[in-house]
């Protein structure tokens, strides 16, 4: 009886040390502020994500603190996901499986990308969810409810982000390993992307977002992109883990997991984000848990990788600069008067996200239903227009008179 | 249950695109559409992406305009007329 109790004390004492430690990740994001993206989720903006989950985080628009509220929430679903990692190693020795955990927990896409309120962690989480059916699932009935479980959450995924379908090849592997056919397999598994096809279709923004993100790699050379990713698919596992992630993905005989990360690299050489390596990350735990003799000398990969991640946080400068954004809005909301604020110049979806007052881009015409101008870019004709400029806000803010 | 889901999802998406399909099928109407759209945004100084199309017909456009911004946004339906560019609130 003490022993089960001190077991589950040990195991109290990790999860709230767990804890601390997503609520460590999260708040040195919210060192920098909303960027625009997690703007872009957490005010709903309708592209370029499909609607499930930005539609739960826009209707918490209310709450004072929902931009932490999300960070935290996302940083503790990537960080206590280490008990589903500890669950694929749970055929392990102790050693090992402590290793695999501690590789989840020290990849530098979860320290780096954790607290971020974006779609692509939440992907990762998903692929996690993916690969540990994959890899633990015991023979369903292929018609069970469990199964039916199964393709209702690859619904619910592609319907969160689009990156999700760079894991159909695991999906597609998980019914077929459940004894679905292969014809059914297939049937399963692109039926919600047809779906999601049919989504896109009737939202030309998120078409044009494609076809502008379909292209940013165009001006950039080849040497370039390579290297972009190579680095990607380095920090995703702290270079230790996707060294090993790969490999093993590749000499587990589970063809389906070395195609996803394939999948992965192809979509990365069209489309590169610096904060799409994350989605390595499921795919790299998949490959050592499936190929555990990359963990034999797990001492030593232990070591190796706690190394690899502190090089890595002491190379990454502690980002602390927000936007102006929130400085700027949070003086014009507490301006009297009503009217809209235009903004002149390019700029992101920060500035909705820190504004009580809509706004719009910036035009001479629009002046007269004005109540504040911000130029990003010089407007030197506002001044003509009874406005005055205020000092000391680090961008050229006007104020009608 | 899977396949109900996928029913009534595929139902809402058809509703929701059976408005817009002159715009889906012809290339004409798509590149009319998008002018029309990125011309009135200009010049009402909205963003794109505070614009939803509900529907195309041959010579009006249905869309919502909605604002995003911190708490409760406003969300109007406007006809635009793709040939004069005329904006008036939905009947």
């Amino acid at each position: 009886m003490p022993v089960v109790s001190i077991t589950i004390l040990r195991r109290y004492l990790l999860v709230v040390l767990l804890q601390c430690f997503a609520i460590l990740l999260a708040l040195v994001q919210s060192l920098n502020g909303v960027r625009t993206d997690e703007a872009k989720y957490l005010l709903n903006i309708p592209y370029p994500h499909p609607p499930l989950l930005r539609f739960l985080m826009g209707n918490t628009e209310a709450f004072p603190f929902q931009e932490l509220f999300w960070r935290l929430l996302f940083a503790t679903l990537l960080v206590q996901a280490v008990w589903i990692v500890a669950d694929l190693g749970r055929s392990l020795a102790t050693e090992k499986r402590v290793t695999l955990c501690l590789l989840w927990l020290t990849a530098g896409s979860l320290l780096f990308q954790a607290g971020t309120v974006m779609m692509a962690p939440i992907t990762a989480l998903q692929g996690l969810i993916v690969v540990w059916f994959f890899l633990k699932s015991k023979k369903l009935d292929a018609g069970s409810s469990q199964l039916a479980g199964v393709a209702l959450f690859w619904l619910a995924s592609l319907f969160t982000a689009y990156q999700a379908v760079l894991y159909a090849p695991v999906v597609w592997g998980i019914f077929r390993r459940n004894g679905c056919s292969s014809s059914r397999a297939s049937v399963i598994t692109v039926v919600p992307i047809a779906l999601l096809l049919l989504y896109v279709a009737g939202n030309p923004l998120a078409i044009s977002s494609f076809i502008s993100a379909g292209g940013q790699n165009a001006g950039s050379s080849y040497e370039g992109i390579t290297g972009s990713i190579v680095v990607a698919w380095l920090t995703a596992g702290s270079g230790i883990l996707s060294v090993l992630g790969t490999y093993g993905a590749l000499r587990s005989g589970r063809k389906e997991l070395f195609i996803s990360v394939l999948l992965l690299f192809t979509f990365l050489l069209v489309s590169f984000r610096a904060y799409y390596a994350v989605l390595f990350l499921p795919l790299f735990i998949a490959g050592v848990a499936a190929h555990p003799a990359v963990l034999q000398k797990s001492h030593l990969v232990a070591a190796a990788q706690l190394c690899c991640a502190v090089l890595l946080l002491a190379q990454t400068p502690l980002s602390i600069g927000s936007s102006p954004a929130r400085h700027v809005m949070q003086r014009i909301n507490d301006l009297p008067g009503t009217g809209v604020v235009l903004i002149h110049g390019s700029f992101g979806h920060e500035w909705q996200y820190e504004s009580r007052i809509p706004i719009l881009r910036y035009r001479s015409a629009l002046l007269s239903k004005s109540k504040a101008v911000v130029c990003l870019e010089r407007c030197p004709e506002v001044a003509r227009y009874g406005f005055y400029q205020i000092a000391n806000m680090g961008e050229e803010v006007w104020i009608r008179r | 249950m899977f396949w109900g889901t996928c029913g009534v999802v595929a139902c809402t998406l058809l509703l929701k695109i059976w408005p817009l399909v002159p715009m889906v099928i012809s290339a004409e109407t798509r590149e009319r559409v998008r002018t029309t759209v990125e011309g009135t945004a200009a010049r009402e100084g909205w963003l794109l992406s505070d614009i939803v199309l509900l529907s195309v017909s041959p010579e009006t456009l249905r869309l919502a305009y909605r604002p995003h911004l911190r708490g409760p946004d406003s969300d109007d339906c406007l006809e635009l007329h793709t040939y004069t560019g005329t904006l008036r609130p939905c009947p």
